[in-house]
């Protein structure tokens, strides 16, 4: 049976799903020439755009094998996939360099690795393949807790709060989706909940408290940000329907150091107008689509969780940087995925897809997968059956 | 598997929802509610303005401007305003070059620099131009849009050397602050602090630059400003230290050091000293002079070339080192006063317990009976108590309360034992930073026997602790910690935090910096007030630290001389003069620590904390 082999010979790339990535990508190409001042502007091809596309092309590469790979068999090392995900994170804090006052990246050459990115992937695909072979109980909830709540940490004290945010939201779309019972998502509320004042009061660095502060009370400001966010708003009203157009002009968002990453989104906007700031709303809505869809047809438990939290991985950043961007949502310094990402988070997403495209092309081959592994998956249904019967 | 679809769903709705909120969102910013544009006319443009503000002053505790801004010029190019013809460019550029008199090539290379930079962003080519030249060059190049002359706040100080280890100074950033300060709104040409108070508060210093968005010319003038955020400028500091009593000080202690020179055995004679002086109030910390020699020119470090600051940095006498808390030494017999609290504290000794001085005292080897060390006393001080002990500095008293003495295997007196002694060194203070917001605060070392073992893989000698005892060997302090202890003697107990601001003025609100108490001292048996007392004697007649006391003023006081260097003939080194003291004995206000690189405590170091005592009651009308 095909699913036995550990590489595919062919992949059932689905085309909705790729096209939407590849949109996105594209507008990050297109906007790197808009963001970066250079002298000489009539020239597209500068050395970021360049760049970009290599990033691109490198990124590409990794989608291709990501979606070639059996996850199914490759699960048997997931206990590796996680090591080497918080062996990442080990690594960033004991050679990582500092920069904006945050540990995060490992610097190689003139490229800077942010390991954090793969680490998100390692964490879902372990805690999946967990949850897949074991009923959602008390037991095994906290195991999987522990599984995503120490890198998690790890990660909180680089500090990066925004991807800590997604890999928690993540996990709690996850968590839904197992399905914990409602008394247990509810139990989990609450104690989320009841920790948040001591999270926010021990592990969150004071710039992040005083952005939070900006969020809530923009006169505040002793940075400037409440100013910055206007700015943002401002720039985005001067884009109106249609933008600028294709002329680089002078940007309202000339000042912002950040502008390439955490306000690409406003940047989008002002350039090209709602048209494209729309465009670029519905093509992650439709990665979302996509992505549930592979997860819901997907025929074992490991591929519905694993395609979700997947899925979550890559909508939820996006979502988050665009609520920022809108003043929806505290500034927390998170790129748009594929859009302005850096190479190893674009490297991630590009992953991502490429595993959701294996999941797809699974389900489409083996409609009687579940023979594979009869022990453990007859198991894990009949614990589903009793805990639906209990409920 | 049909409850899973349905928790399907639930997230399909969930995200549904979140997306057509921020759909909403956006529609409503862009199209139906946008904050209401300018219709701007062909080439008018918007864009955002920053306008740094004027930083903020330093005063002296009595109102004395020491740090303030006088506005000086810069002369700065826009890129993309200059010609793209290369003729005219270089017409253009020839003007400049010969008005401001600048080589062509050095403009060429600065904007060469600069290339990767947004265009808009203006590229200063000259520096420090004074208001008349300003105005002048202003005038000859106004058809020049490309160039601009703005005025750029520039730091002076007064009293050129009197406080520049304290103040600092400003600079332009390097490459290594470069990304933190930009990544926190500053600009890429701004002045920062580099060092002393200008680097600890500079954050208060800066202010808040005021921002604006505007409808700006096509060429380059604003028109009309949309959205702007209020700046302010500058936090003003109130510093505690006293102008006047800083310069009796500097005076003083420069005397002090040539002075010193004298004492040294070396052959010939040192060319330079070094020297320390802190003044600090015992109830609240206040540091009121803090002189540390040989010392710089503030203003050159702010103005001049690179060079002279080079020479300053490669300079052998290192003057860009503060003494007072920079740099460590033994610190001799004013050590003593630690020791007698310790042993009073613990019960080893009382004010009665009198010990003999012969002149030096003899232990023989724990394994060698035949071997003998001797450890000298700098006189035959006869059997003195614990009062004149300290104020004649016995070295033999403080032999036997540090490590006790054995003779033929009897005990005749405990000691207090090298861990006891880090212990209460650590309590007050020593071996740890006093916290002074200065940057660059040095701990100094307190020894203890677990780590001379780590270090030379030795084991601890009684020996050891005899030196420990009398403030020599590995032991080393900085004379703000001493100054500290001083005050903690002073004030019964209190180790205070040492502070150089108390107050800041920001828009005018006033803030007092609260007075931080670190660590209040066991002082169960009143030993600290029998060690002022004894600090009294020693300050009185036939005292050693007499030297420093002001007609009509009863202080406390204790010299320390060190040793340290290279041996000399006859078993003779060098010595640190130390002095530190207390005025007045009845309610003390003032503590003072001196140290003297070559000198001896009871002359150069009672000689600087006398010229501050008496200035100081002088100042208070208590003297005349």
């Amino acid at each position: 049976m095909s699913n036995q082999t550990f590489i595919f010979s062919s992949v059932k790339y689905d085309p909705i799903l790729c096209f939407s990535a590849f949109c996105l990508v594209l507008i990050g190409i297109v906007m790197k020439h808009y963001t970066n001042a250079t002298i000489d502007d009539s020239y597209f091809f500068s050395a970021e755009v360049i760049r970009q596309c290599s990033l691109v092309l490198f990124a590409s590469v990794f989608f291709l094998a990501a979606s070639r790979l059996n996850y199914q068999i490759l699960r048997y090392f997931h206990w590796l996939t996680y090591l080497f995900g918080i062996g990442c994170l080990v690594l960033v804090m004991l050679i990582g360099s500092n920069e904006f006052g945050a540990q995060r990246w490992i610097v190689v050459g003139s490229y800077s690795l942010q390991p954090s990115e793969l680490t998100k992937i390692a964490i879902f695909f372990s805690i999946s393949t967990l949850a897949a072979i074991n009923i959602p109980n008390v037991r095994n909830f906290i195991y999987c807790c522990v599984l995503v709540f120490f890198p998690a940490a790890l990660i909180l004290i680089q500090p990066d709060l925004g991807t800590v945010l997604v890999v928690i939201v993540t996990w709690l779309i996850f968590m839904f989706v197992w399905p914990i019972p409602w008394r247990g998502l509810l139990t989990t509320f609450a104690v989320i909940i009841a920790f948040l004042p001591i999270i926010f009061a021990v592990l969150i660095p004071a710039y992040q408290r005083e952005r939070l502060a900006v969020f809530l009370d923009p006169e505040r400001d002793p940075l400037g940000s409440g100013f910055t966010l206007r700015q943002v708003e401002l720039a985005m009203s001067s884009g109106g329907v249609f933008g600028h157009g294709l002329e680089k002009t002078e940007s309202l968002l000339q000042t912002l150091s950040t502008r390439e990453s955490d306000f690409i989104y406003a940047a989008i906007a002002e350039q090209f107008g709602l048209i494209a700031a729309l465009l670029v709303i519905l093509l992650i809505a439709i990665i979302f689509w996509r992505g549930i869809s592979i997860a819901q047809n997907s025929r074992d438990i490991h591929g519905k969780l694993l395609a979700t939290s997947l899925t979550g991985l890559l909508v939820v950043p996006a979502i988050m940087h665009i609520a920022v961007n809108l003043r929806l949502f505290p500034a927390t310094g998170i790129p748009l995925t594929f859009v302005s990402s850096g190479g190893t988070a674009l490297m991630a997403s590009a992953i991502c897809i490429g595993i959701l495209c294996s999941i797809a092309t699974v389900q489409e081959r083996s409609p009687l997968e579940d023979e594979r592994y009869p022990n453990t998956f007859a198991l894990a249904e009949v614990a589903h059956q009793i805990a639906k019967e209990k409920t | 598997m049909f409850r899973q679809n349905y928790r399907f769903l639930i997230v399909r709705l969930f995200f549904m929802v979140l997306i057509l909120i921020i759909g909403y969102k956006v529609i409503r910013i862009q199209f139906i509610n946008p904050i209401p544009m300018p219709i701007l006319s062909s080439g008018e443009y918007l864009t955002v303005i920053q306008s740094e503000v004027s930083r903020g002053k330093i005063f002296d505790a009595t109102g004395n401007l020491i740090a303030t801004n006088e506005p000086q010029y810069k002369v700065q190019i826009t890129p993309a305003e200059l010609p793209k013809d290369d003729q005219q460019l270089e017409f253009i550029l020839d003007f400049i070059s010969s008005t401001i008199e600048i080589p062509k090539e050095k403009i060429f290379e600065l904007l060469e620099n600069n290339k990767n930079l947004d265009p808009y962003t203006p590229v200063t080519i000259f520096k420090t131009l004074s208001s008349h030249e300003a105005v002048d060059i202003k005038w000859k190049t106004s058809t020049i849009q490309a160039l601009n002359v703005i005025p750029i706040p520039q730091r002076i100080y007064s009293g050129d050397t009197l406080y520049s280890h304290i103040l600092g100074h400003t600079g332009p950033l390097d490459n290594i602050e470069m990304q933190d300060y930009l990544s926190v709104g500053y600009p890429q040409d701004s002045l920062v602090g580099k060092t002393g108070l200008e680097l600890i508060y500079e954050t208060e210093l800066r202010g808040k630059p005021s921002r604006r968005i505007s409808v700006m010319s096509a060429t380059g003038k604003e028109l009309n400003e949309l959205v702007k955020l209020d700046g302010h400028n500058g936090t003003d500091l109130i510093l505690t230290i006293d102008g006047h009593l800083q310069e009796i000080t500097q005076t003083a202690l420069i005397n002090a050091m040539e002075d010193g020179l004298e004492t040294s055995i070396q052959n010939p004679k040192p060319l330079n000293s070094a020297g320390a002086a802190v003044a600090i109030d015992v109830q609240t910390g206040n540091i009121l002079a803090q002189v540390s020699m040989p010392t710089f020119n503030t203003n050159a470090m702010v103005s001049s070339s690179n060079d002279s600051i080079d020479k300053l940095l490669s300079d052998p006498l290192q003057p860009l080192i503060d003494r007072t808390y920079m740099d460590s030494h033994p610190p001799g017999s004013i050590f003593k006063t630690l020791i007698a609290y310790a042993a009073l504290e613990e019960g080893i000794a009382t004010p009665d317990t009198k010990i003999t001085s012969t002149g030096s005292l003899t232990i023989r080897d724990q394994y060698n009976p035949e071997v003998e060390y001797v450890f000298r006393d700098w006189a035959a001080h006869g059997t003195t108590d614990l009062y004149w002990g300290l104020a004649r500095s016995s070295d033999v008293y403080f032999y036997y309360l540090s490590g006790g003495f054995e003779r033929n295997g009897i005990v005749e007196f405990e000691g207090l034992g090298s861990e006891k002694i880090a212990e209460y060194s650590r309590h007050a203070g020593f071996g740890a930073n006093t916290g002074i917001d200065l940057p660059g605060e040095t701990s100094g070392l307190v020894p203890d026997p677990t780590w001379k073992e780590q270090l030379y893989g030795e084991s601890w000698y009684l020996g050891d602790t005899y030196t420990f005892g009398i403030g020599q060997g590995y032991l080393t302090v900085t004379p703000l910690q001493m100054a500290v202890w001083t005050a903690a003697i002073a004030n019964n107990g209190k180790i205070i935090k040492p502070r150089l601001v108390q107050r800041t003025i920001s828009e005018g609100i006033s803030r007092d910096i609260p007075i931080i108490i670190e660590d209040n001292l066991v002082n169960k048996k009143d030993s600290l007030s029998i060690v002022r007392e004894a600090m009294r004697v020693a300050a009185g007649p036939g005292g050693t630290a007499r030297g420093a006391s002001p007609k009509g003023i009863e202080i406390g006081g204790k010299t320390g001389t060190a040793e340290f260097g290279a041996k000399f003939e006859g078993d003779k080194y060098d010595s640190h003069a130390w002095y530190i003291g207390f005025a007045p004995f009845d309610n003390p206000e003032i503590a003072v620590a001196i140290y003297v690189k070559y000198g001896n405590g009871s002359q150069q170091g009672a000689y600087v904390a006398h010229e501050i005592f008496h200035h100081y009651f002088q100042s208070k009308g208590l003297l005349p």
